[in-house]
């Protein structure tokens, strides 16, 4: 026997943006259409057989309480249909019939009814229901005297006592200390054993994994994967990689050239916005806003396309258009044709397209993330010109795109004086090969006594470079410079990590190669020659110096914690992080 | 309504908690249920009985024209009371309706209840006013049971339609402040009907409140039958009303879990 039967359940949210829209909708009785359909679930159909206990699984927004509170009765699905057999007792969110200045046992009782029991019910199972949370005389006390843990336990003594046929359990373990976690899943075994219907949903997949006998996973709003908890956490895992990697690429990727101290602000566009003249649809918004990039908040111009902002702005000599562009991560499945980025300048009453680019980012993984460009504007200068910033798109479904311009802004170039010493140079050099990627925030400690001047990592003719292929072999060099004479032996070395973990890690020690009789003001250059066998993906090269005298007893001179970035790109031949070159032989017996 | 009779013992606990809750924390508590409607009785009896010179027809006393305000007026601050509260029910009880599966239905029903406290409080502050200023009351105040339902009737169908198009208009439990004190005025409370010009008296024929107090007045001050041409169409009105906003309310109700 079924205890839940659900036919092809959907429920839309109309999103207004704003009540007045609502009014507007109301008023015209479903003539004029001011709202955009959100399906928080579409399509969901399953029966759970009586004596289940359900896990569902997904990621935040996929559904998962949009479900229970239908299945709870607090909402109404837009489509389908559900059955319930027996009675439900459903802990949405603990404690939220409460009242604070009541008792323990006022709100016992209150709870009680609320679920649906009697006062005699409530008579018997009151010891019970005291017992079990543990407060003791505390249940006499106003609730605002107790603690948060406490108002928990309470809740959901009151709950598992109902003594319901299902039991609907929202995030609700993941509270209360580890002996009442303890009790509530010996609780939980209990009424498993007496044959009652659990639903249980929480991103907490170890109870998924060890109480439940099926899960679903949801994303979307659709049911994506349905059946053991095992094969289900999996998948779950999965789709959280898969999120955290768009996140990753969607938001630390910076593409492009990015304008050093060598250039001043002179406009900055995204703070002028207010100013410029804005041509889009009503419905389309065109709003600033701060993301972060790196944990750097920076400002950007957010613009759903199709949409015009036209600036007008005198062009001084020596001046620069800079500025980013990109689509938000959560974007990029909605609009699998793309955004066209484009920049118009008007002047003298010629139109000219200063930039055009399209970002797939959907097809083309190239394309995600912040793409940095600067633009000279020498043809323009000493002209007030307008300049028009667009985006169009070729997908049907636009107001998904969300697409933004990145920290917009008019630089002039300032003549700056380079220091002639050779350190300085080096060090210009690197932060000019480094500058590729943002650099996140720079952990470096080490006494200095010994300082590393650069570490880049380039190809085999000595370029730097920030992107290769799987295998393909590189040089990492590491260039240091000594304040003191040393007698010790002194260590170089690397490791290489991905976000994970450290993938691989070589120092002059292990290769019993270390550098000898270093003298103040040497500059010692060091190549750690290496094949990449690397999967797809970014890595990061930290570079050390340091005196080691065994394998624990390390001073640090200094270490630049993942301070060369770069990308590998792997042609689909391999999954994971390394590549173990397998050679498959094969033949039939 | 078969689900709300089987809540019945949750209702009570609503109200009782409802009424506690109120007093609860409040130095003088309960008191100041009586002592605001004496000190707005008293300013009003005032104005209008001692600087206006307000009196009702067929006397030239002032404490005929203050117990007749007072019959009019008690029900009448019980009934605003009840209507602006319950058509917050539902908005101020979200935590309850997005969270706990139970028929939302009983929030208008226990506010308006847990309000009509405030009517029984009126109705003592006037029966002893009365008993001072004018002895014992006649047999017609048997009536006041009829009047008291009719009343409730009449105050859950408001509650019913108000509280639930709260929800979908935020702006209806603000725009009540005022519309209660045009219909406070418009109804013939702290003055008498005659005082009316006569082609405006068709506004009066069209209140539903002045039916009711009508109602009260006869059974408190008057000491007579309500006329049938005043009982018979409340009555109808009340019912019919109540059954259109009952379906109104399961009509709309099905929005209530997403737009709170």
């Amino acid at each position: 026997m079924n205890a839940i039967e659900v036919h092809n359940l959907g429920k839309k949210f109309k999103l207004f943006t704003s009540p007045g829209r609502r009014f507007i909708e109301y008023l015209s009785a479903g003539r004029v259409n001011r709202h955009t359909d959100f399906w928080a679930l579409k399509d969901i159909s399953f029966d759970i057989p009586s004596g289940t206990t359900l896990g569902i699984l997904g990621q935040n927004g996929s559904g998962k309480s949009t479900l229970l509170s239908i299945l709870a009765g607090v909402l109404y699905p837009s489509e389908g249909s559900f059955n319930i057999k027996g009675k439900v007792s459903a802990i949405l969110e603990l404690g939220s019939g409460f009242h604070m200045e009541f008792s323990g046992k006022d709100n016992v009782y209150m709870y009680g009814s609320i679920m649906g029991l009697t006062k005699l019910e409530i008579d018997n199972r009151f010891d019970k229901i005291v017992q079990f949370s543990e407060l003791g005389d505390f249940i006499y006390q106003p609730l605002r005297t107790y603690s948060s843990g406490m108002i928990v336990r309470l809740a959901f003594s009151v709950a598992v006592h109902v003594n319901a046929d299902i039991l609907i359990v929202d995030e609700a373990l993941a509270v209360g200390d580890a002996i009442f976690q303890h009790r509530c899943f010996r609780k939980i075994r209990e009424m498993q054993a007496e044959g009652k219907t659990i639903l249980y949903v929480g991103h907490d997949t170890d109870a998924v994994r060890n109480l439940c006998t099926q899960a679903l996973l949801l994303d979307g709003g659709r049911i994506i994967e349905r059946g053991d908890p095992n094969y289900v956490v999996n998948k779950y895992y999965a789709l959280i990689a898969d999120r955290e990697s768009a996140y990753n690429e969607g938001n630390l990727i910076v593409h492009g050239e990015i304008p050093d101290e060598g250039y001043e602000t002179v406009y900055n566009f995204v703070e002028f916005l207010n100013t410029a003249k804005i041509i889009s649809p009503p419905t389309i918004p065109v709003r600033e806003q701060t993301i972060e990039v790196n944990s750097i908040p920076r400002k950007v111009i957010f613009s759903h396309a199709p949409s015009e902002i036209m600036y007008s702005v005198s062009i001084e000599p020596f001046s620069f258009l800079s500025f980013a562009i990109g689509i938000m991560p959560g974007a990029w499945d909605k609009i699998p044709q793309g955004v066209k980025f484009d920049i118009e300048i008007l002047c003298d009453g010629r139109k000219v397209n200063i930039f055009s680019r399209v970002l797939q980012p959907k097809r083309n993984i190239g394309d995600r993330g912040w793409h940095n460009f600067i633009i000279p504007l020498e043809r323009f200068s000493k002209k007030v010109v307008s300049i028009v910033f667009s985006t169009s798109g070729s997908g049907d479904d636009l107001s998904y795109g969300w697409s933004a311009w990145g920290w917009v802004t008019l630089k002039r170039e300032i003549p700056q004086p380079r220091v002639d010493e050779a350190g300085e140079t080096l060090k210009n050099k690197a932060d000019e090969i480094n500058s590729v990627f943002v650099p996140g925030k720079l952990i470096r400690y080490g006494n200095k006594k010994i300082e590393i001047i650069t570490a880049v990592i380039c190809d085999l003719e000595g370029n730097p470079k920030s992107g290769f292929f799987t295998n393909e072999t590189v040089i990492i060099r590491i260039t240091i410079k000594s304040k003191e004479n040393f007698n010790q032996d002194v260590t170089v070395g690397c490791s290489i990590r991905n976000k994970y973990s450290v993938i691989y890690g070589m120092n002059t020690y292990w290769q019993k190669n270390d550098l000898k009789n270093i003298r103040i003001g040497d500059i010692v250059t060091i190549d750690f020659l290496c094949c990449m066998r690397l999967g797809d993906g970014f890595y990061s090269v930290t570079p050390a110096v340091a005196i080691v005298t065994s394998n624990t007893d390390i001073e640090v001179l200094d270490r630049l914690e993942d301070h060369v970035l770069f990308k590998i790109t792997n042609s689909n031949t391999m999954e994971g992080f390394v590549d173990l070159d397998a050679k498959i032989t094969w033949n039939i017996a | 309504m078969t689900s709300v009779f089987e809540y019945r013992g949750l209702i009570w606990n609503f109200i009782k908690r409802d009424i506690s809750s109120k007093y609860v924390g409040s130095l003088l508590g309960l008191y100041w249920s009586v002592i605001n409607p004496i000190i707005t009785l008293i300013i009003y009896i005032i104005v209008f009985g001692v600087f206006l010179k307000v009196r009702i027809p067929g006397s030239t006393s002032i404490w005929d024209f203050a117990l007749y305000f007072a019959a009019g007026f008690l029900p009448w601050l019980a009934f605003q009371d009840s209507v602006m509260r319950g058509s917050r029910s539902i908005i101020d009880n979200k935590n309850y309706i997005k969270k706990i599966p139970f028929p939302s239905e009983i929030f208008p029903i226990f506010i308006t209840l847990s309000e009509f406290v405030n009517l029984f409080i009126g109705l003592g502050i006037y029966l002893i006013l009365f008993l001072i200023l004018k002895g014992m009351p006649t047999i017609y105040i048997l009536i006041l049971p009829l009047a008291i339902i009719l009343q409730l009737v009449f105050t859950l169908s408001l509650a019913f339609f108000l509280s639930s198009g709260a929800v979908y208009f935020r702006d209806i439990p603000t725009m009540l402040g005022p519309l209660f004190m045009i219909w406070f005025w418009a109804t013939p409370i702290a003055y008498t009907i005659d005082l009316i010009p006569v082609n405006f008296q068709w506004i009066v024929q069209l209140n539903p409140a002045y039916y009711m107090i009508e109602i009260y007045r006869d059974a408190l001050f008057y000491g007579k039958l309500p006329e049938i041409n005043i009982l018979v169409p409340f009555l109808i009105f009340s019912v019919v009303l109540f059954v259109i906003s009952i379906w109104f309310f399961r009509k709309t109700k099905t929005g209530f879990g997403e737009l709170l």
